[in-house]
């Protein structure tokens, strides 16, 4: 089981939900990312995704290309984020996740970003636009490594469900609603039918993602999944700090990760 | 195993979860059709009532000689309805479309001329559609913006980024990513995942096959060259395909921009790596770090970062070979083309007619097929700026 596994286990036993926010590290910059990443773990996010910035993010809406933008300007690259997991892992053991596009970590190489990886105790990856026809040589590295390369699955893969659940690990990512990241999540029959089947085929834990805002949101959709996942709301919270002490990001966490723990 | 999504180790399908069942869908689609007789008949029947094929395969003697080359034909692709080749893709992509019960299309676009293509065929099949085009080139391609919105379609300028055709893309597919169950996405250029590249290519490849009847008839035998300019790649890979398992050399002219020596050229072959980009798995223009970098072409449709899987395919194994030209021997090009054979090329095209032009010695004893991919009537502002500029100076 993995570390991530483990920490889902650990909320269901209690009836919680796992909470897993994303953020793009290096924005607004380096020292913010690195207060950031503190602050979610001391609020209690369960598990923490960190996007590796990239030029051309097709999967991603305004909001997480603006902050991807800005990393980039403040020269972010796959060395500087693991020494920052370094750093992290100096005080907390929250699981990490990169959240990344595939050239990204083709260019760096696989055998060194898992070596990287495992260095920094980095818990896994989620790659969008490597689909599951593209997995195979990636995953193989991942497996070996005990790293999680996480599934995702959208409304769309109904056909496809058996084969994406098949080897998932760590957790399933469940895309809310057709759309890139950020916008606004359409409740669809489609991503039900989705996941009646993947319960069916596996136990790897389920989170949803996409179009969270609210902590209502998550109250309603609690029963189906056993986690959430917050992007872009997250760095709209990021972005409106006038002061470096996000207190509205604070907040916003402490709310959602209310929901997360109780039904009501 | 054959993986049927790749060419050589080129190709595949490097898109979000969101669009795999479209494109698993698209793919069984195409399969389904592409042999099919009365797909054919139709698809080949569009073109040539409404497009006016086939192009003539026109002996440019004046150029010839001017040049000291032995014999030069143009395929006059400029001659198609919408002026460039961009049609055939579009009539065969929007009657898949048809047949799969689509009625709105996206669609992204460099110089326009793809754009142009699917609002026309858009508006001939009562199709919505829909055009993401780069905020730089809605400038320099003004006419074509004016065009598509004229013709109905809707035109959506692309702030992020550069702002240019790879900027477009993005934004069609996030767009397509979003409306995937209603929209089918006409890829302009043998670029993306599987199976675009193949299926633009098989639509494209009609001006390799005319190509080749048409020499026959004219000369008895095979040309020793072709030429053609490479952006994505699809005028191209539509010319080289047929003559593939021949010994006719290829060559395509890919922009230099300001100079291979500069950071302003889209030298995509010359210049670039491995890598991914919309999709696919081919030769890029990408830092260290595998980030996409900024490219420069004094014409949109070649200014792209990209390069169609095939194309990587035919440079790795030397089937065909992937040189350059800059912008100002395009311009040079174009003017020279103008005023000696009476044709205004496409800035793109431009770029084919260079490299035959500042090769001309190579070339002296042999025929050569230069692909003459669109008209210059969209450049014509943009000439304008360069040769006044040019008087000023003097």
């Amino acid at each position: 089981m993995s570390k991530i596994e483990a920490v889902f286990k650990e909320l269901k036993e209690k009836d919680e939900r796992a909470l897993i926010t994303f953020m793009t590290y290096g924005y607004p910059s380096l020292e913010a990312s690195d207060k950031i990443l503190k602050i979610k773990a001391d609020r209690g996010v369960d598990v923490i995704e960190i996007g590796i910035p990239y030029s051309d993010p097709l999967a991603d809406g305004p909001v997480i290309q603006r902050s991807s933008s800005k990393a980039l300007e403040n020269k972010v690259t796959l060395d500087v984020i693991f020494d920052a997991v370094i750093n992290f892992r100096k005080s907390y053991k929250t699981p990490i996740v990169l959240m990344g596009y595939f050239n990204s970590i083709r260019a760096y190489g696989f055998e060194k970003f898992i070596k990287r990886a495992k260095d920094a105790d980095v818990d896994g990856a989620i790659i969008p636009d490597l689909p599951l026809e593209e997995r195979d040589a990636l995953k193989g590295h991942f497996d070996k490594a005990k790293m999680d390369l996480v599934t995702m699955v959208a409304p769309t893969s109904l056909k496809r469900v058996e084969a994406l659940s098949k080897n998932a690990t760590g957790f399933i990512y469940c895309v809310s609603s057709l759309g890139v990241t950020g916008n606004e999540m359409s409740g669809s029959n489609a991503l039900n039918e989705t996941i009646d089947k993947i319960r069916s085929v596996t136990e790897t834990p389920m989170a949803l993602g996409f179009g969270i805002k609210q902590g209502d949101t998550i109250r309603q959709f609690r029963p189906k999944f056993d986690g959430f996942i917050i992007g872009s709301e997250v760095i709209r919270k990021i972005e409106a700090d006038k002061t470096g002490d996000f207190s509205e990001l604070k907040s916003y966490l402490d709310d959602v990760k209310k929901a997360c723990v109780k039904s009501l | 195993m054959i993986n049927k999504s790749r060419i050589g180790e080129f190709g595949g399908q490097y898109v979000p979860e969101t669009l795999m069942h479209a494109i698993l869908e698209l793919e069984e689609a195409y399969e389904r059709y592409v042999n099919d007789p009365d797909f054919i008949d139709e698809y080949m029947g569009l073109l040539k009532s409404y497009s006016g094929r086939p192009t003539s395969l026109y002996h440019a003697e004046n150029l010839s000689k001017s040049l000291g080359v032995k014999k030069v034909y143009l395929k006059r692709e400029d001659l198609n309805h919408t002026g460039a080749h961009k049609i055939n893709n579009v009539v065969g992509q929007v009657l898949l479309a048809k047949r799969m019960g689509k009625t709105k299309i996206i669609a992204e676009t460099g110089a326009g001329q793809h754009g142009v293509a699917t609002a026309t065929i858009a508006a001939k099949f009562g199709m919505e559609a829909i055009v993401f085009m780069g905020e730089e080139d809605v400038q320099r391609q003004a006419l074509n913006v004016f065009k598509m919105k004229l013709l109905g379609a809707e035109v959506v300028p692309v702030v992020s980024g550069t702002r240019t055709l790879k900027d477009a893309t993005n934004e069609a597919m996030r767009y397509w990513v979003s409306h995937v169950d209603t929209h089918f996405y006409v890829i302009g250029s043998v670029v993306g995942p599987h199976p675009y590249p193949k299926m633009v290519r098989d639509f494209q490849r009609i001006i390799g096959d005319e190509t080749k009847n048409q020499i026959l008839e004219l000369d008895g035998k095979m040309p020793d060259a072709l030429i053609a300019c490479v952006g994505g790649g699809s005028n191209a890979m539509g010319m080289f395909y047929p003559f593939i398992e021949t010994d006719v050399k290829m060559y395509g002219v890919e922009a230099s921009g300001l100079g291979l020596e500069t950071i302003h050229h889209a030298a995509t072959i010359s210049k670039g790596s491995k890598g991914v980009i919309h999709g696919m798995f081919t030769y890029m223009l990408q830092d260290d770090y595998g980030q996409i970098i900024p490219v420069h072409s004094i014409s949109a449709g070649l200014d792209y970062p990209g390069i169609g899987p095939e194309h990587a395919y035919l440079h790795e194994t030397k089937r065909a070979e992937y040189v350059c030209a800059t912008d100002d021997e395009a311009v040079n090009a174009l003017v020279m083309l103008s005023q000696t054979e009476g044709i205004i090329p496409a800035l793109e095209s431009a770029h084919a007619v260079a490299y035959l032009i500042e090769n001309a010695e190579k070339f002296k004893d042999q025929v050569v097929v230069v692909n003459l991919s669109g008209r210059g009537d969209k450049d014509m502002h943009t000439i304008m700026d360069r040769l006044e500029g040019l008087d000023e100076q003097n």
